[in-house]
């Protein structure tokens, strides 16, 4: 798997993805904190794709605890999409932001 | 006549006093009895009153009632009928007596009142004349004797013994004949010797003569230099030669020489005999005191006043030194108050910080110790003490270097600075912390610069030490039971540890990378997989060491400044550190820091720490004011995570 951080927004209006590859950390996701953050102040629905991640750091998890708190007072909710046993999934779980976004797991084998 | 009486001290006496009472007494009778006889006065006690009065004035209370007492017996017997007995016939000559009685001890009873008030004025007189006359005498001495003051108002008869310099001159007239006078500035006679009758019983008493001798004296003997005489005719007509004293500059006095003629000199009687004539003085003896004035010859007086110049100069050096050495004395007084007071406030200074003082001779080798000092060493206060007693008193594996910081003090080349600390045991085994500071002091010996003094304190510092050791111990025993507390919390995963522990369990280094900013995390993100993967790392557990590496150089760029990262191997493990010199983690906060999810001082999510606990093996955090170093410790393979819990390990069948 690549591991060089790759960021894309795709969707238009009220419906936003925010695709997040690679290894993805404080040095090199101003792209994604920027597309995140627009994102949640406007779209209805706005999705969190790290399935191709294979890494995130702490300052990513709060780009997306931000959105997702942001979205909750808009009475929306975050979605955010990670692969099953990896190390993105394993760290939003260890900061146990469950109640401020939904969590979805997609196997590994898929 | 009371005044001229007592000048006399006649009535200090006792016989005359009670004299003066049977003597006023009896003369109050006569005169009674004459009268009788004269006149045929018949009133007894008309002149015994005025007896009585006259007795108490002048004897006082005892003597009154004496003549109150001779004066009834005299006047019951001869005055009042029967004559000759002591019997009294008649009534009123009866109340007459009684009364007179009673008048007597009235009189003598406010006449001994009258003396006592009278001598308590004059005792109240003499003590305020000698003490006005000690003030100005302690005015004199405390100006002449302070340090800076010179003579003062210093009169020359304070500064010279004048019975000494009055024998002195009595001896000298007694070989000489030459008669001499030491004179104050304002022309008063201290001592002097030979003066002629024709001074004494004339010119001296009528007080017109006198005020030109005082005149002579004191005008005609202005400006005469130092070392030199002045001659000169007094205004009386006689000559008179003097020559100065001068005692610290001043011109205090002069000696002086006078009441001559010269005996190449022809005397002119007329304008003595005129004197004598307008003074009123009685013309044969005045002459006659004038012709038994001394003819002195003027080689004869040149030779003496040569005489009178060396004693002059000579009386002069004496006052002078009698001055300094008196201010000099005064100084040494002031000085050793001065000194006395200095070591009583240091003797207190040392007392109140209950500190021993020793005081050591490196040349004579004499030591001396305070009580306080041998008490510290354990010793009583009789102890003779020297340099090896000393030494002996301490412990034996401090004595040695001891006796080196002593020698290094006592060192010519060094500052003399002694500061040292160590064990002394007493002599009944019993150790004690000591302190000692002190200083060394050097003089010449021989051309050498030496040691001649070594002096300090002594502290006793065993209960200082004492507390700081339980203190200590309860610190760490504080940091043991924090430590055990927050592995137990974190089951094990957080070690609180030491840079030094750390070091040892790292191994060897893999990389290494300068993590000034968070821009350079990158570098040692990026530079850490490389190394984890070439050294054979489960791809799933690269990402953990990953983890671990970003947060922690993300840490120390945001929180210390900066600091330095490194990979390590050792056995199957890989151990990233890193090393900060930033303010640390406060013991309070670090709970929170490490353990509370979101907690966090920068502005951050506050989870990097519970992340790095939760996907390393075991992390190592040694923290404190000089900086923070992490160590994240992760297996190659596996997560290093036992699915049973320790506790358990044994339950099994």
């Amino acid at each position: 798997m690549d591991d060089t951080a790759q960021i894309s927004i795709t969707g238009e209006g009220d419906d936003i993805t925010v695709v997040g590859g690679g290894t993805l950390d404080l040095t090199n996701s101003k792209e994604f904190h920027d597309g995140l953050k627009s994102a949640a102040i406007s779209a209805q629905v706005v999705t969190v794709n790290l399935t191709t991640a294979v890494f995130i750091d702490t300052a990513i998890v709060q780009d997306l605890a931000t959105a997702g708190v942001t979205m909750l007072k808009r009475g929306k909710r975050l979605k955010v999409i990670a692969r099953e046993g990896a190390y993105p999934l394993r760290v939003l779980r260890i900061s146990g932001f469950e109640g401020i976004m939904d969590i979805e797991v997609e196997s590994d084998k898929a | 006549m009371q005044r001229w009486i007592t000048s006399l001290g006649l009535l200090e006496r006792r016989s005359v006093r009670y004299g003066i009472a049977v003597s006023a007494t009896a003369a109050a009778f006569a005169a009674r009895m004459l009268l009788t006889g004269l006149f045929g006065v018949r009133v007894a006690f008309i002149l015994f009153y005025p007896a009585v009065m006259l007795a108490a004035t002048l004897g006082g209370f005892w003597p009154g009632i004496l003549a109150t007492g001779l004066a009834v017996v005299l006047a019951e017997v001869w005055l009042l009928a029967p004559i000759g007995s002591f019997l009294v016939a008649s009534p009123s000559d009866v109340v007459s007596l009684v009364v007179f009685a009673l008048m007597g001890v009235f009189m003598s009873s406010v006449a001994a009142l009258y003396h006592h008030a009278r001598q308590r004025a004059s005792d109240y007189e003499r003590e305020l004349a000698l003490r006005e006359s000690e003030q100005r005498i302690r005015r004199k001495l405390d100006s002449a004797l302070s340090v800076e003051g010179g003579i003062g108002d210093l009169e020359l008869g304070d500064v010279l013994d004048l019975q000494a310099i009055q024998s002195i001159m009595n001896s000298f007239y007694e070989i000489a004949r030459i008669p001499m006078s030491m004179m104050d500035i304002k022309g008063d006679h201290l001592v002097g010797v030979g003066w002629q009758d024709i001074c004494t019983k004339f010119h001296r008493v009528h007080p017109e003569t006198c005020r030109h001798c005082l005149e002579s004296d004191i005008l005609l003997t202005a400006g005469i230099v130092p070392g030199e005489f002045k001659l000169y005719k007094c205004k009386n007509g006689m000559w008179d030669v003097a020559t100065p004293i001068i005692v610290g500059g001043q011109h205090v006095g002069n000696l002086f020489s006078g009441q001559f003629f010269f005996d190449d000199e022809p005397v002119d009687y007329a304008p003595f005999v005129e004197q004598a004539r307008q003074y009123g003085f009685d013309e044969e003896e005045y002459i006659s005191a004038l012709r038994r004035v001394p003819r002195l010859n003027r080689e004869a007086l040149n030779e003496g006043m040569a005489f009178f110049i060396k004693l002059a100069a000579l009386l002069s050096k004496l006052g002078y030194g009698n001055v300094k050495l008196a201010q000099s004395l005064a100084q040494q007084e002031t000085l050793m108050a001065s000194l006395r007071d200095s070591e009583d406030r240091q003797r207190m200074a040392i007392e109140s910080a209950d500190l021993g003082a020793w005081d050591y001779d490196p040349i004579t080798g004499e030591l001396n110790w305070s009580a306080r000092c041998k008490a510290i060493f354990g010793l009583p206060s009789e102890a003779i003490v020297d340099y090896d007693t000393f030494l002996a008193c301490i412990r034996s594996d401090d004595r040695l270097r001891t006796d080196e910081v002593v020698q290094t003090a006592l060192d010519p080349n060094g500052d003399g600075s002694f500061e040292a600390e160590y064990t002394a045991v007493w002599p009944d085994g019993v150790e004690r912390w000591i302190s000692a500071r002190g200083k060394a002091y050097f003089g010449e010996v021989d051309g050498r610069r030496t040691a001649v003094r070594f002096t300090g304190t002594v502290s006793d510092l065993t209960e200082r030490k004492r507390a700081e050791e339980r203190e200590r111990e309860l610190e760490s025993h504080k940091r043991e039971f924090y430590r055990r507390t927050i592995l137990a919390a974190t089951e094990g995963k957080l070690m609180m540890s030491d840079p030094e522990e750390i070091e040892k369990i790292a191994g060897m280094q893999l990389g290494a990378w300068r993590i000034n900013n968070v821009d350079d995390v990158a570098s040692a993100r990026d530079g850490a997989t490389v190394l984890a993967r070439d050294a054979g790392m489960d791809d799933s557990r690269v990402y953990d060491l990953v983890g671990c590496v970003v947060e922690s150089a993300a840490n120390a760029a945001k929180h210390a400044g900066g600091g330095l990262a490194s990979l390590y191997r050792r056995d199957d493990r890989l151990v990233f550190v890193v090393s900060d010199s930033g303010p640390g983690i406060g013991a309070l906060r670090l709970p929170d820091v490490a353990l509370t999810k979101g907690y966090t001082t920068a502005g951050t999510l506050g989870m990097g720490y519970k992340v790095m606990i939760s996907v390393a093996d075991k992390v190592y955090l040694a923290t404190g004011p000089e900086g923070t170093t992490v160590a994240s410790e992760l297996k190659l393979h596996g997560n290093g995570k036992s699915p049973v819990l320790p506790c358990l390990a044994a339950w099994h069948y």
